[in-house]
């Protein structure tokens, strides 16, 4: 950051400066409303959408309910049964619980946090498009009656082609794959958008609590979906090629899958809870009329929770054999998790015994939350106890469980943030003659619905079965429970009329109803697309400003960027600590291309689902393309001197600093890129050591010299990379060295595909040569993606958005190649190990 | 005042991925010590020392975090904040590899 200089845009009257920013930052009428990459208006269509999918869910909760409030009924049968409880569970975590998470995120975190938008818009609406088309498919075979089946969490070998032959297990791994990529790319836009895109001034010990907890799910997303995605990869293929992953007569081992599934499985309780957690860290001190107590000490339990949280997988299979020494270590930290948990129930108490509560609905929604929560977190600690689950697992109590803790600790501050924030959302604030009575129906209902449930799971009922007979003693608290079940869903329907009438006859509010003091209440009600019209200064806690004073001063233009330049979309980069700028954000405008992009991975996965492999492949080298030619109109295409940003400041473009936030998300992405092949190599020796039917009749064999040759050309193109970069930051041309990258990332791609056809012994054989493909195809697979990066590369010098200055591209591409050929190492090493691991095998009694 | 580091920011993590390396390295020991028959005498060593190389680890960075911790008003509020949600992971990591891992000194090994 400088002074400046040079002359600044001159600012306009306040009027002109909001018509301008307006024409900039909306998004157009009709059809080009599909093009939108605005925060404001994905965010909106992240909850509606999610909150579709949650009456959907919400529906096949009820025929579930049917089906069991008396014994031996006849409204479902067996197979519909299967088929609605899957994707009543499936429905609920991947199509309502993160994606809300994710909506919320979307909309709230710029607006908290003082930005106009997040870092990666186009990322943001290609993740919405991905949702969507995702959820569709799987809502869809609903339909079609071919709806998964098996299980919200797919065991094998339930889930295996022997004993699931249709396509419904395919639409789950498929179509849950699909709807993670939303989930992964808004965790990377997350993390990136709170540590560079904040308000001037706000360093990281004055950001509002929201903000880390929504950096640290977002953290958490990024290590804990990949594990999933692997999972799912490894199953589809198994199920469409026969590769042996999870079969253990060929070397296989059906508990991989739990481990992969579970390794996502448990963080993600944490990353639904968490954000609720932020908001009612948000909210609470409002009511509360104080500041938050303890936010230091919360910040410390969130990192811990986030850590511990992903430390106790294996507490979902305390019964598939385990020593008693692992299962004491993993029922310790099942425990111990219970304390980061406890940290901010206190503070959250504390806050509200230190203030002045006012009484509200969010607040009843609050208490609802805390009773709810309080009875789901210490059930989870008697889960904890191994001997308590050997007794209770896969019985109603665990189902009861989880109800409490996900659904409870879900659905109850959602509400009061939904009732909070409404006035943002709509410009209107509640009028609450519906409110009350909605809040003790859901209340009432979800208490009998789901306490009941532990009871009926003590009496040994097990989760999942179609029906009972009357002589199990069931029968009354099946039937009440049902009875709860309508009861909370008229609380539903009655929001959900109450919601429709606050927006039609609410009171209208200008701003900062609450006189809450964070700052997406500094704004107009609601919001404009480019969210404040100048940007704060902040120099105290961002959680405890005036914010009605601070939105009229920002909307005269007296803040940074209070005035409109180029036509650009412009936000301000942050030093990630302390919040000091610098740099200037170009956003990229309005476009179709995330649209395009998600439907032909739409098309790929509808391909694949109906085994038109060969269209698949075709739909997926056009996603590719569309991603090359996506990013061909980023940045600038020529160098400009700092530029003003008002107060007298100037920074460099995004375009020409090192800080850059594509360069962080390349790091984030590569991150859960390693998770996943971390995943993958866990997966090889979890094999090695665990699965039966080990070693295999044939006895495997690599190529030593062609492994080694196409390491050798993965380094290259690595250094190749680097040449190239030292060549363009010096003003030589880089094309030579691109090239030169190119040939040696061709040729490591056909050293790997022979090597893959030649593993021994085959894949589909054993579980062994499947493994070793699989390690192969990863590394063929990134050496092709660098090959995209490369070609991009060209493509963007010759069109001058690569220049000496700006370096971003070379950067990011040789940052690419350094994980390939790392990863190419480990895997191609591992490869070549599996001889020796196996002749050690020998060795055991 | 000098800026603070980026590379601080790794530090949150610090103290909780010696854990994470903690209970990684005992599983896969404790696993690989079983699956291939090793005596429970030789199993329960290298847990122990997975257990005291990872303990030690976090209580000397805790003591050097304890050590620095600057608390003075003249500092920079960023980094007081970040010093002490350092310290705090770090010790909230200590307990936690105490509390988690300590029984793998007492329990049958690979029953």
């Amino acid at each position: 950051m400088t002074v400046s200089t040079e002359e600044a845009p001159q600012p306009a009257p306040a009027v002109d400066l909001h018509r301008q920013l307006a024409q900039i930052w909306a998004t157009g009428p009709g059809l080009r409303r599909l093009a939108s990459v605005n925060h404001s208006v994905l965010g909106v269509r992240f909850m509606a959408t999610a909150f579709v999918f949650f009456a959907i869910g919400g529906v096949l909760g009820m025929l579930t309910r049917v089906q069991l409030a008396t014994p031996q009924a006849a409204f479902l049968d067996a197979e519909t049964y299967n088929q609605v409880f899957t994707m009543h569970g499936s429905i609920m975590l991947f199509l309502f619980a993160i994606p809300m998470v994710e909506g919320l995120a979307v909309y709230l975190t710029p607006k908290v946090l003082g930005a106009r938008d997040f870092a990666f818009p186009r990322l943001t609406a290609f993740g919405y498009w991905c949702y969507l088309f995702g959820g569709t498919i799987l809502t869809g075979a609903l339909l079609a009656g071919v709806a998964p089946d098996g299980g919200w969490f797919m065991y094998t070998p339930l889930n295996s082609i022997a004993y699931t032959p249709g396509i419904n297990a395919d639409v789950w791994l498929l179509g849950v794959t699909f709807v993670e990529i939303s989930a992964l790319t808004l965790a990377v836009e997350i993390v990136v958008s709170v540590l560079k895109i904040r308000a001037p001034g706000m360093s990281l010990d004055r950001m509002p609590i929201f903000g880390w907890y929504m950096l640290v799910t977002a953290s958490m997303m990024i290590v804990a979906f990949p594990p999933l995605i692997l999972g799912s990869i490894l199953l589809e293929t198994e199920r469409a090629f026969g590769l042996p992953f999870f079969d253990p007569t060929r070397g296989g081992d059906a508990l991989l899958w739990q481990h992969l599934f579970w390794f996502f499985g448990h963080p993600d309780v944490y990353i639904i809870l968490l954000p609720m957690a932020g908001l009612l860290s948000t909210m609470i001190p409002v009511f509360a009329n104080r500041p938050l107590v303890g936010y230091r000490s919360i910040v410390v339990a969130i990192i811990g929770l986030a850590f511990v949280s992903f430390g106790i997988w294996v507490h979902h299979m305390f019964t598939v054999g385990i020593p008693h020494l692992a299962l004491a270590f993993f029922s310790a930290g099942s425990a111990i998790v219970a304390v980061p948990t406890a940290v901010q129930l206190f503070a959250w108490l504390a806050t509200l015994a230190h203030g002045r509560p006012v009484w509200n609905v969010p607040m009843l929604y609050i208490f609802g939350f805390f009773s709810t929560f309080v009875i789901g977190g210490l059930t989870g600690v008697m889960l904890a106890m191994v001997p308590f689950d050997w007794q209770a697992h896969d019985t109603y109590f665990v189902v009861a469980h989880f109800h409490y803790v996900i659904a409870g600790a879900a659905a109850f501050p959602l509400l009061a943030a939904l009732y909070y924030w409404l006035p943002l959302l709509t410009g209107r604030s509640a009028v609450y003659r519906l409110s009350v009575p909605a809040f003790w129906l859901i209340f009432i209902g979800f208490n009998l619905t789901f306490f009941l449930m532990h009871l009926v799971g003590l009496l040994g009922m097990p989760r999942r079965i179609y029906t009972y007979s009357a002589t199990e003693g069931w029968i009354w608290l099946n039937l009440l429970s049902s009875i709860g079940g309508f009861i909370m869903t008229i609380g539903f329907a009655l929001v959900t009329i109450d919601l429709i009438a606050q927006v039609r006859y609410g009171r209208r509010v200008r701003c900062d109803p609450w006189r809450a003091g964070t700052l997406e209440w500094a704004m107009r009600l609601p919001p404009a697309p480019y969210a404040f019209a100048s940007l704060p200064n902040i120099d105290t806690r961002a959680d405890r400003i005036a914010a009605g004073e601070l939105g009229s001063s920002l909307a005269r233009g007296e803040g940074y960027l209070g005035f409109a330049r180029n036509g650009w979309q412009e936000t301000l980069g942050v030093d990630m600590i302390s919040g000091t700028p610098d740099q200037l954000i170009v956003l990229p405008r309005q476009t179709y291309m995330p649209l395009y992009t998600a439907l032909f991975i739409a098309a790929a996965v509808l391909s694949m689902l109906f085994q038109a492999y060969w269209l698949a492949v075709v739909m997926a080298l056009v996603t590719a393309g569309l991603f090359v030619l996506w990013g061909q109109k980023s940045g600038h295409a020529r160098d400009y001197e700092p530029l003003t940003i008002g107060h007298g400041l100037c920074v460099p473009p995004h375009t020409e600093v090192a800080s850059t936030p594509p360069w962080l998300a390349l790091i984030l992405a590569l991150v859960a890129n390693g998770t996943l092949f971390t995943s993958l190599a866990f997966g090889v020796l979890y094999l090695w050591i665990s699965a039966p039917n080990w070693p295999p009749p044939t006895r495997p064999e690599t190529n030593v010299w062609l492994a080694a040759g196409s390491l050798v050309a993965l380094f290259l193109g690595a250094a190749a990379a680097r040449g190239s970069l030292r060549f363009l930051a010096t003003g030589r041309a880089p094309q030579a060295w691109i090239g030169l990258a190119a040939v040696a990332l061709l040729a490591a791609i056909v050293a790997i595909v022979v090597l893959i056809e030649n593993v021994v012994p085959h894949p589909r054989e054993h579980a062994l040569g499947s493994t070793a493909a699989a390690l192969l195809g990863y590394v063929a697979l990134h050496a092709g993606i660098g090959l995209l990066f490369l070609l991009s590369n060209v493509l963007r010098f010759s069109s001058g958005f690569v220049s000496s200055r700006r370096l971003v591209d070379l950067r990011l591409t040789r940052l690419w190649l350094d994980y390939t050929a790392m990863t190419g190492a480990i895997a191609l090493g591992l490869v070549l190990a599996l001889p020796a691991l196996v002749g050690m095998l020998g060795m055991r009694p | 005042m000098r800026p603070v580091p980026d590379r601080r920011l790794w530090l949150l993590v610090l103290g909780f991925s010696v854990w994470g390396s903690a209970l990684g390295f005992v599983y896969v020991l404790h696993s690989v010590g079983c699956a291939f028959a090793w005596p429970a005498n030789a199993i329960r060593l290298g847990l122990g020392l997975v257990l005291f190389v990872h303990l030690a680890l976090v209580g000397l960075l805790w003591r050097s975090y304890a050590g620095t911790y600057p608390g003075a008003p003249a500092v920079d509020p960023t980094d007081s904040f970040l010093n002490w949600v350092i310290l705090w992971t770090l010790i909230a990591a200590f307990v936690t590899i105490v509390f988690t891992l300590g029984p793998t000194l007492l329990l049958t090994t690979c029953t």
